[in-house]
């Protein structure tokens, strides 16, 4: 094993441990902050393929507005921080057989596809063209310009929509 | 010629030699650049927080010369090791943990703080040869590692298990992040000028240093990252009188004084990469061939930048919410990004090639908005002005829609 | 570039070792005793009352919102900015559209008062 493998599966244990722990953690805010970790291991795994500005929009808009947007959320949320509950229900083990079953059967379909077989071909590229080639596909009539502008709309309603949930509570719960 | 070319340039000088003497031992390539970015980080990291000590001493002298104050001035000349005596103090205080603390938030926040901070010099160059890393996104990750500073106040804020300390940390957060964005969006025109995200490629490319083509992009990044630092005029998140002090109001011992290292050191970092991304980083006369001279260059250019802004935190009163977010999402952002957009298209549809004439045009563009902008605040202050005549029994109370001037009746 | 994000990641490293080494050293190094008032919650001598973790106002989350939104825009940006140098004026316009589309829905929250601190 090279190192990069040994960082790969370091990262990817990390990433799927905090993942698991995000639903399994009985506080609210511990939830978001393994969900933080998580983001980071994600931020890494794209760092190892190179691919660097996606593992900066990761942490950039994951950890840094998307994280944040979440906590204040819980913020906002009422009787939240913790729960008494029972986390699991019954058929617990039911679910664990069933999840295992089909996961291995997955696991044995995908080990036998060819793509896993055949050596990947370096990108050519490196560092600044990277982003360049990016940008310019973005934006080229023939690339994804129609795309870009349909992830604007998007925005749009998406904003115009969560300012619109906001705005309708602020009028019934004037006291919160 | 050996021994001038390691007073020029004694760190590559140092990281050759050191490379040479492992490859010596009989190391592979493959063990000896972790080793000497360790060892890089590690100096690095070390050597900013030994700065802070004397970072800390400066401001409050000059802080205290701007009230007409001594500032200190008992321990050595001039107060000098004031600071050092404060951190020996504060190692040796006791870390009171009060007891209803969400102990992992509360007990990583301070290391999480002081860490973001280091982080953002990981990609600075400090001069021609001296390069933490030339990333390909330098530029998106130092604002990314601000975020993590966001992070270390949320937390802080949340496991103090404090009304004061968290009502302090959210306003901190919607400051920290509504102040991110005229950051983010002014950052686009350095890299439209230069074509590149990197911090290398970025400050190489400012042989005319970018302030002079866009000047009003470099104010919003200055007021900007004032408020990031979280310093005066923007420092509603301590304000004394309704917070207690803020976040941490639940910390003592070392781990307070880690929130005090990060907050008087990042105010060096942020004036550090301003100057790096609009005033030429390590660029003067000589600098290329001299590279440590472009080291003192970056040092020099920095502690002016980190001056006016300590300046500013001496002169100026604090803001109320109202008035931060106003300035934020009704004046800078807007304007940023409408000059973004601009400074887009004029300099594309002209599409001089003379470098002189594409700043000259792009100065002119900057001057004209910003003009612009300032009278349109001009008007709408006029706007909401209320007339008030002298002893008449009407009071006005300090509310937002009562921005006013009073005017004297003659 | 697998060698620059190496460097990130020790120096990430070192930037977490260096401020808890500090604090451990101190907490060696610091006298402790806990009592009970000494450890209480801090509010300028008044006792606590009452849930910390309280309700807060909706004003937060829509700053935050706007910000996500505006964020993911601006990276988009980024790109484009990197590519700038040899686009044509088409797709500078092209990029126009996009942040204009989006300034629609900032008026619109401006002209709601979604923007004004209460």
């Amino acid at each position: 094993m090279t190192s990069t493998q040994v960082i790969f599966l370091i990262t990817a244990l990390v990433t799927i441990f905090s993942a698991v722990m995000v639903v399994g953690s009985r506080k609210l805010f511990h939830s978001a902050l393994w969900l933080i970790l998580s983001f980071l291991g994600v931020a890494s795994s794209f760092a190892l393929l190179e691919a660097s500005f996606f593992a900066i929009v990761q942490l950039l808009v994951y950890i840094g507005a998307i994280a944040i947007l979440i906590i204040f959320a819980i913020m906002l949320t009422r009787d939240i921080m913790e729960d008494e509950w029972q986390q699991i229900n019954r058929s617990w083990g039911l679910v664990l057989i069933l999840v295992i079953t089909i996961f291995s059967v997955l696991l044995g379909l995908y080990s036998t596809w060819s793509g896993f077989q055949t050596i990947l071909n370096p990108l050519g590229i490196s560092g600044q063209e990277n982003i360049l080639a990016f940008g310019k596909s973005i934006l080229a009539p023939d690339g994804f310009a129609l795309p870009f502008e349909a992830s604007s709309v998007l925005l749009l309603a998406a904003m115009i929509g969560g300012i619109y949930i906001a705005m309708d509570r602020k009028q019934e719960g004037d006291e919160a | 010629m050996g021994f001038l070319n390691f007073l020029f340039d004694p760190i590559s000088s140092i990281s050759t030699w050191l490379s040479s003497l492992l490859a010596g031992w009989g190391l592979s390539n493959e063990i000896i650049t972790p080793i000497l970015y360790l060892i890089g980080a590690g100096v690095l990291g070390t050597g900013a927080l030994l700065v802070t000590l004397l970072l800390i001493w400066a401001e409050r002298k000059i802080i205290g010369r701007v009230q007409d104050r001594f500032g200190p001035n008992r321990v050595g000349p001039w107060g000098i090791f004031q600071s050092v005596a404060d951190m020996v103090k504060i190692f040796i205080k006791e870390h009171i943990i009060p007891s209803h603390v969400d102990p992992i938030p509360y007990h990583l926040a301070p290391i999480l703080a002081v860490s973001a901070v280091l982080l953002s010099l990981a990609v600075v160059p400090l001069s021609k040869t001296t390069v933490g890393t030339n990333l390909n996104v330098g530029l998106l990750f130092i604002i990314a590692v601000g975020g993590l500073g966001e992070l270390a106040i949320l937390m802080a804020g949340w496991g103090s298990n404090n009304k004061y300390a968290i009502i302090a940390a959210f306003r901190a957060t919607a400051q920290l992040i509504s102040y991110e964005l005229p950051m983010v969006i002014t950052l686009i025109i350095p890299v439209l000028l230069t074509g590149s995200m990197g911090m290398v490629d970025l400050v190489e490319a400012q042989k005319i240093p970018f302030i002079l083509a866009a000047p009003l992009a470099a104010l919003i990044f200055f007021i900007a990252s004032i408020a990031e630092n979280g310093r005066a005029p923007f420092d509603l998140a301590e304000a004394e009188s309704e917070l207690v002090a803020g976040f941490n109001t639940e910390y003592s011992g070392l781990k307070f004084g880690m929130f005090y290292v990060a907050d008087f050191l990042r105010a060096f970092t942020s004036s550090i990469i301003f100057v790096s991304i609009f005033l030429g980083g390590w660029q003067g006369p000589w600098a290329v061939q001299i590279p440590i001279l472009g080291f003192v260059y970056l040092l020099i250019k920095s502690v002016i930048v980190w001056f006016v802004g300590v300046w500013i935190r001496g002169s100026l009163p604090r803001f109320r919410i109202d008035q931060m977010v106003d300035i934020n999402w009704k004046i800078l952002t807007p304007v940023s990004l409408i000059l973004v957009l601009l400074t887009a298209f004029i300099d594309k549809g002209l599409g001089l090639s003379s470098i002189y004439l594409r700043y000259i045009v792009l100065f002119l563009l900057n001057i004209g908005v910003g003009a612009l902008v300032i009278q349109l605040i001009v008007k709408q202050v006029k706007k909401t002005e209320v007339q008030v005549d002298v002893g008449s029994r009407e009071r006005l109370v300090a509310r937002p829609e009562n921005m006013i001037t009073i005017h004297h009746q003659e | 570039m697998l060698d620059q994000w190496l460097y990130i990641g020790i120096f990430l490293g070192i930037s977490l070792f260096l401020p808890a080494v500090a604090i451990f050293l101190a907490s060696l190094l610091s006298p402790k005793k806990p009592n009970a008032i000494k450890n209480s919650v801090y509010e300028c001598g008044v006792e606590t009352r009452g849930e910390t973790w309280v309700q807060f106002h909706v004003q937060y989350y829509i700053y935050a919102l706007m910000f996500m939104i505006f964020d993911v825009e601006t990276v988009f940006l980024y790109p484009f900015a990197v590519a700038y140098g040899q686009l044509t004026l088409f797709a500078v316009v092209e990029a126009i559209i996009f942040v204009t589309i989006l300034l629609g829905g900032f008026v619109y929250t401006w002209k709601k008062g979604n923007l004004t601190w209460q």
